[in-house]
C-alpha cells in the first residue's frame, strides 16, 4: 500500500493528573490513517482508545492533558495550532460520530437545522441553502423522505435514524477524515448492518478517511482495511486486517478473537468458550513490563520488561516478546 | 408440552397503557407482549433473541412476575403463579430468579457485597449469622470470588466482577430457573467469554433452567438448546436451536441471522442487509408485523396475520411463506 | 471509557477552597448555638445603662442595643434561636415531608395523584402570608414556630422522596430484591432510604437556609421568637428603627444572617456535588 497518509499520529500521550497519581490513559501511541482507508482502533473500556481519538481533535477536559506526542493532518500538526484554527478543523476537515446520538444532538433543535449549522458556520451558508443542502445530505445518508424529516426533532426518530443524521451532520463539510467512536453500538443488528455499509459506501465515494473506534471485531472484520489493537494505552498489535484475523501475533489479539462466539459454529455442548482470564486492569495499577502479562497464558521472564512494538510481516507488527526470538 | 416442562407460558399479553380517557379506559398503547406461547423443558437452556423493542426484556419480566401481565397463563413446574397471592408468590420467588444486563444497577451501591448476597436469606429468615457468612463465602467461591470481597461495596469491583456477584446472589436461594436478561451484553468482550462460561458451568453443576435473552447471537447458540425469535411482541419462530441456527424458516431469523458482523474479513460484503426498522410496538402494522421489511411479503401478509403453526417436530414458524416460497 | 474520565476529573477536583473558608465559620456558629454561655462576654439580657445605641468600643464589640444590651453577646445567644428554630423546622418538614413521598410512590394510582397534587397546593402557598396568618392566631411561642415553618417546607420533601423512590424502585437492584421476595417495607428500608439519603441532606441545607431566612422574617415582623430572647431577626427588626441615627447595631446581625445562609448555601453546593449519586460518591 503506497497510499497518500492523511493522518499521522506519532508518540501521542494523554495523562490525567488526579489526586491519585498521574494516569497515562493514552501512552505514547502511533496511528496512520490513509486516504479511503478504514482504520479500526480496537480495545476494551479502559483501554484509552476514547481518550485516544478525543485528543486527536484536543478535546481532552481537565484533569486531562496532551503531553507528548504529534498529530500531523493535512500537512499541520493539530498540537501546534492555536484553538481558532483548531475549530476550523473540527466539524469540517475532521468530523466525528460518536455512539449514543441521543447525546451528540440537541434535543431542542430540528434535526436540519443541526446539519444546517456546521454549512453555515463552517462553509458560510445562508439559511436557506444551508437547509437546502441539509436535505440533500440526509438524502444521501437513507433517511426517507427528507424534506418532512429534517423537520423532527431528534427524540421523535429512532436510533438507526438519529445516526444517520448525525452522520448527515458529519458529512456536511465534506471531511477529510471520520472519526466515528463505537457508531454502531447501540443499535440493533440489522440497523448495525445498515449503518455499516452507508459509511463504507460514503468513504468509498468521497475517498475521506475513516478511524473507527470499536470493541467489536465482528465490525472491524466487515469494515476496516487495516487494525489498531490498543491495551492498556499503548498499541499492542497493528496491522492489516486479513493479517490480524488470520495470524495474530500478540496473544491479546488472539484471545480477543477467540472470545467471539462464531453464530455458524455449531454448538458442542460442555464446550466452553474460551476467554481472557482476568479483568482489564485499572489504569491505576498496570502491570510494569508488558501490560498484558498477568492475564497473558504465555508469559515468561522477559515480559517483565517492557517490549516494544517489532515488525513480523509487511505492515504488520506487535508488542510482544514472543515474537523477539 | 411435556410433564417435565418446568415453565409454560400461554397467551401472555403484556400492554403499556400511554394514554387513557376520561373513564380511564387505555387509549393508546406500547403492545410490549401481544401474545406469546411457549414452553421450556427442566435443565434445559431457552434462548430469546429478538431486536430492542421487541418486548424480549419485558416477556422475561412476566415470566418471573417482575412484571403482571395482563392476561395469559404463566404455570412454574405446574403452578400457576398469576394466580398465586402475595405471599405465596414470594415463597415461589425463591426459584425462579433474574440476572439483569446493568451490573451497575444490579447491586445497591451502598450495601456491601456479602450483605447483598445474604439478604436472600434475611428475606426469607433462613440460617444463622454465622451460616450466612459461610455460604455467602461458598457462593462467592462458587462464582469465581473470593471470601474477602463480601466486606467490599459494589464501586470497588469491575462490571465483570459485579456480574460475578449478581449470579452469586441469584443462586443463594438454589433457584431452578434463572432468566438471564442480556447478563453479558454490557461487558467487555473478554469479560463475556468468562461469565458466559461461569454460566454454561453453573447450569450443568445445578442442573438450571435458563431463559436467555440476548441480542447476541453468537452467545445464544453457545447456550440454548431451543430458541424463541420475537418481534414486535411475538414470537415469530420457534423451537429447537441448533435447527433454527442452521435452516431459519422465517425471513426474520433469517435476515437477523444474516445481519451478524462475522469476525472473517474474507466474507466481507456477502451480507444481504434489511432494509428499515422495526415499526412502532404502540401502531404495529396490520396483518404480518414483519411484512413491511419482508423481503418476499405477499399482498396475503398485509391483510392477515399469521400464527406460529408447527412445520416440523419442534419447530414453530409464524408465516405464510415459511423458507422464502 | 466515559465513566472512568468522568471518575478521574472527580479525583481532581480535590480540596474545594469556598469549604475551607466556610466550614471553620459554620463550626463557629455551631459552637456559638450549642455553648452561648461559654464564649459570649455579657448576659445578652444585661442592660449596660450608661451605653445605648453605642458603636463598637473596647467594652463593647459590636456595640449595643436601644436599652443597653451588648449586641455581640445577643447575637451569640441568637444563633441557637436562628440556627435551632431552623434545624428543628427542616427535622419536621423531613419527617413528615419523606416518608409521605415514599409512601405516596408505593401507593400508586388514583391515591397518589390526588395527593401529589395536594402537596402541589401545599408548595404553591405564598409561605411567609401562611406562615403570619397562622401564628397571628395561633400565637408565637417556639414549638409552633417550629411546626408552622416545618409545614411550610416538608411538600419540597415530599416531592424530593416521591420522585427519587419512582426512580430508584425502577433500578434493578430492586428488582433484583424483589425477585428474592422481598416485601415493600424491606425494599424501602434496604434498598430506597439508603440511596436516597444524600439527596435528602441536599434538599435539607437548602431548606436549612429558607427555614432560616423565614424564621428571621417572622421574627422582623414580631411573629417569631418573643423578646427579650434574641434572635438574629428580631434585633433587625427592632434595631431597624435607628437605622438612620445609628446605624452600627443593625449591621451586624444582618451580617451574622447572611454569612450564615451564604455559609449553609456553600456547604449545600458542596453536598451536591460530593454525593452526587451519578459520581458513585
Amino acid at each position: 500500500m503506497t497510499q497518500e497518509a492523511l493522518l499521522e499520529v506519532r508518540g501521542l500521550a494523554t495523562h490525567f493528573f488526579t489526586g491519585q497519581g498521574i494516569v497515562r490513559a493514552v501512552d505514547g501511541i502511533d496511528l496512520t490513517v490513509c486516504r479511503g482507508e478504514t482504520l479500526a482502533l480496537v480495545g476494551e473500556s479502559g483501554s484509552g482508545k476514547s481518550v485516544a481519538s478525543l485528543s486527536l481533535l484536543r478535546l481532552v477536559e481537565e484533569p486531562g492533558r496532551i503531553v507528548a506526542g504529534a498529530v500531523r493532518f493535512a500537512g499541520d500538526d493539530l498540537l501546534r495550532l492555536s484553538e481558532r484554527e483548531m475549530e476550523a478543523v473540527r466539524g469540517a476537515k475532521i468530523a466525528m460520530i460518536f455512539q449514543e446520538p441521543m447525546t451528540a444532538l440537541d434535543p431542542v433543535q430540528r434535526v436540519g437545522d443541526q446539519i444546517a449549522e456546521g454549512l453555515r458556520v463552517h462553509e458560510g451558508l445562508a439559511r436557506r441553502a444551508a437547509r437546502a443542502r441539509a436535505v440533500e445530505l440526509m438524502a444521501r445518508v437513507g433517511i426517507p423522505d427528507p424534506v418532512r424529516r429534517a423537520r423532527a426533532y431528534p427524540h421523535e426518530m429512532s436510533g438507526g435514524m438519529r445516526q444517520r443524521v448525525m452522520i448527515a451532520a458529519a458529512l456536511s463539510c465534506d471531511p477529510d477524515l471520520i472519526i466515528a467512536d463505537e457508531p454502531t453500538t447501540a443499535l440493533d443488528v440489522t440497523v448495525q448492518a445498515q449503518i455499516l455499509s452507508l459509511l463504507d459506501d460514503l468513504k468509498r465515494e468521497s475517498g475521506a478517511g475513516v478511524l473507527l473506534i470499536t470493541h467489536d471485531l465482528g465490525v472491524v472484520a466487515e469494515v476496516a482495511d487495516r487494525v489498531s489493537v490498543i491495551y492498556g494505552g499503548q498499541i499492542v498489535e497493528d496491522g492489516p486486517v486479513e493479517q490480524i484475523f488470520r495470524r495474530p501475533a500478540h496473544p491479546y489479539t488472539q484471545g480477543l478473537i477467540a472470545c467471539v462466539p462464531d453464530v455458524e459454529l455449531p454448538r458442542q455442548r460442555g464446550r466452553a468458550l474460551q476467554s481472557i482470564a482476568g479483568s482489564v486492569p485499572s489504569p491505576f495499577d498496570r502491570p510494569d513490563g508488558c501490560r498484558f502479562r498477568d492475564r497473558c497464558p504465555s508469559a515468561f521472564a522477559r515480559c517483565t520488561e517492557e517490549p516494544v512494538l517489532v515488525p513480523i510481516a509487511n505492515g504488520h507488527s506487535a508488542r510482544c516478546w514472543l515474537n523477539v526470538r | 408440552m411435556s410433564v417435565d416442562d418446568l415453565l409454560v407460558v400461554r397467551g401472555v399479553v403484556r400492554h403499556f397503557p400511554l394514554r387513557r380517557d376520561l373513564l380511564g379506559r387505555t387509549r393508546t398503547a406500547v403492545r410490549a407482549v401481544d401474545g406469546v406461547s411457549f414452553s421450556v423443558p427442566a435443565g434445559t437452556a431457552l434462548g430469546l433473541v429478538g431486536e430492542s423493542g421487541c418486548g424480549k426484556t419485558t416477556l422475561g419480566r412476566c415470566i418471573t412476575r417482575l412484571e403482571e401481565p395482563d392476561r395469559g397463563t404463566i404455570l412454574f413446574d405446574g403452578t400457576d403463579i398469576l394466580g398465586l397471592a402475595k405471599k405465596p408468590m414470594r415463597r415461589l420467588r425463591r426459584e425462579m430468579q433474574t440476572i439483569f444486563q446493568d451490573p451497575y444497577s444490579s447491586l445497591n451501591p451502598r450495601r456491601r457485597v456479602g450483605d447483598a448476597i445474604a439478604d436472600a436469606f434475611g428475606i426469607h429468615r433462613l440460617l444463622t449469622p454465622a451460616e450466612r457468612r459461610e455460604t455467602v463465602a461458598e457462593l462467592l467461591a462458587t462464582v469465581g470470588l473470593q471470601r474477602e470481597h463480601a466486606e467490599r461495596y459494589p464501586h470497588e469491583f469491575s462490571g465483570g466482577q459485579r456480574q460475578r456477584i449478581a449470579i452469586a446472589r441469584a443462586l443463594a436461594l438454589k433457584p431452578r430457573l434463572i432468566v438471564a436478561d442480556e447478563a453479558v451484553s454490557a461487558l467487555d468482550v473478554s469479560i463475556q467469554a468468562q461469565i458466559v462460561n461461569l454460566l454454561m458451568r453453573l447450569q450443568a453443576e445445578y442442573r438450571l433452567t435458563y431463559v436467555f435473552i440476548s441480542h447476541d447471537l453468537g452467545i445464544v447458540r453457545l447456550i440454548s438448546d431451543h430458541l424463541a425469535v420475537m418481534y414486535l411482541g411475538r414470537i415469530v419462530e420457534l423451537g429447537d436451536a441448533e435447527r433454527i441456527f442452521t435452516r431459519p424458516l422465517h425471513p426474520y431469523t433469517r435476515a437477523l441471522l444474516a445481519a451478524v458482523p462475522r469476525p472473517d474479513p474474507a466474507r466481507r460484503g456477502q451480507r444481504l442487509t434489511l432494509g428499515g426498522e422495526p415499526p412502532s410496538p404502540i401502531d404495529p402494522p396490520p396483518g404480518c408485523p414483519f411484512h413491511t421489511r419482508c423481503p418476499n411479503a405477499q399482498p396475503r401478509c398485509r391483510a392477515e396475520a399469521p400464527v406460529l403453526e408447527a412445520l416440523e417436530p419442534d419447530r414453530q414458524v409464524a408465516c405464510f411463506f415459511p423458507g422464502g416460497r | 471509557m466515559r465513566s472512568m474520565t468522568a471518575k478521574l476529573v472527580r479525583h481532581a477536583q480535590g480540596r474545594n477552597l469556598a469549604l475551607v473558608v466556610v466550614s471553620p465559620y459554620l463550626a463557629l456558629i455551631a459552637i456559638m448555638a450549642v455553648l452561648p454561655e461559654a464564649i459570649a462576654p455579657y448576659d445578652p439580657l444585661a442592660i449596660d445603662a450608661s451605653n445605648i445605641l453605642a458603636p463598637p468600643t473596647s467594652t463593647h464589640l459590636l456595640g449595643t442595643d436601644e436599652i443597653g444590651r451588648d449586641i455581640l453577646s445577643r447575637i451569640i445567644y441568637g444563633a441557637r434561636v436562628s440556627l435551632g428554630v431552623a434545624l428543628a423546622a427542616v427535622a419536621v418538614a423531613c419527617l413528615l415531608g419523606v416518608p409521605l413521598g415514599v409512601a405516596t410512590s408505593y401507593l400508586g394510582g388514583r391515591l397518589e395523584n390526588a395527593i401529589m397534587r395536594a402537596v402541589d397546593v401545599f408548595v404553591s402557598l405564598p409561605e411567609i402570608f401562611v406562615a403570619i396568618v397562622v401564628l397571628a392566631f395561633l400565637g408565637g411561642d417556639l414549638p409552633t414556630l417550629v411546626f408552622t415553618i416545618g409545614l411550610l417546607y416538608f411538600p419540597q420533601f415530599a416531592k424530593v422522596a416521591h420522585g427519587m423512590t419512582a426512580s430508584i424502585r425502577s433500578r434493578e437492584h430492586v428488582l433484583a430484591a424483589v425477585s428474592l421476595g422481598a416485601g415493600p417495607v424491606w425494599i424501602i428500608w434496604r434498598e430506597i432510604l439508603p440511596n436516597m439519603r444524600s439527596v435528602i441532606i441536599v434538599q435539607a441545607s437548602f431548606t436549612l437556609s429558607f427555614a432560616m431566612l423565614l424564621e428571621a422574617g417572622l421574627s422582623f415582623l414580631g411573629l417569631g421568637v418573643t423578646p427579650p430572647q434574641p434572635s438574629w431577626g428580631q434585633m433587625v427588626g427592632t434595631l431597624k428603627d435607628y437605622l438612620f441615627t445609628n446605624p452600627w447595631p443593625v449591621v451586624f446581625p444582618s451580617l451574622a444572617l447572611f454569612l450564615t445562609i451564604l455559609a449553609v448555601n456553600i456547604l449545600g453546593d458542596w453536598l451536591q456535588d460530593r454525593l452526587n449519586p451519578e459520581l458513585g460518591g
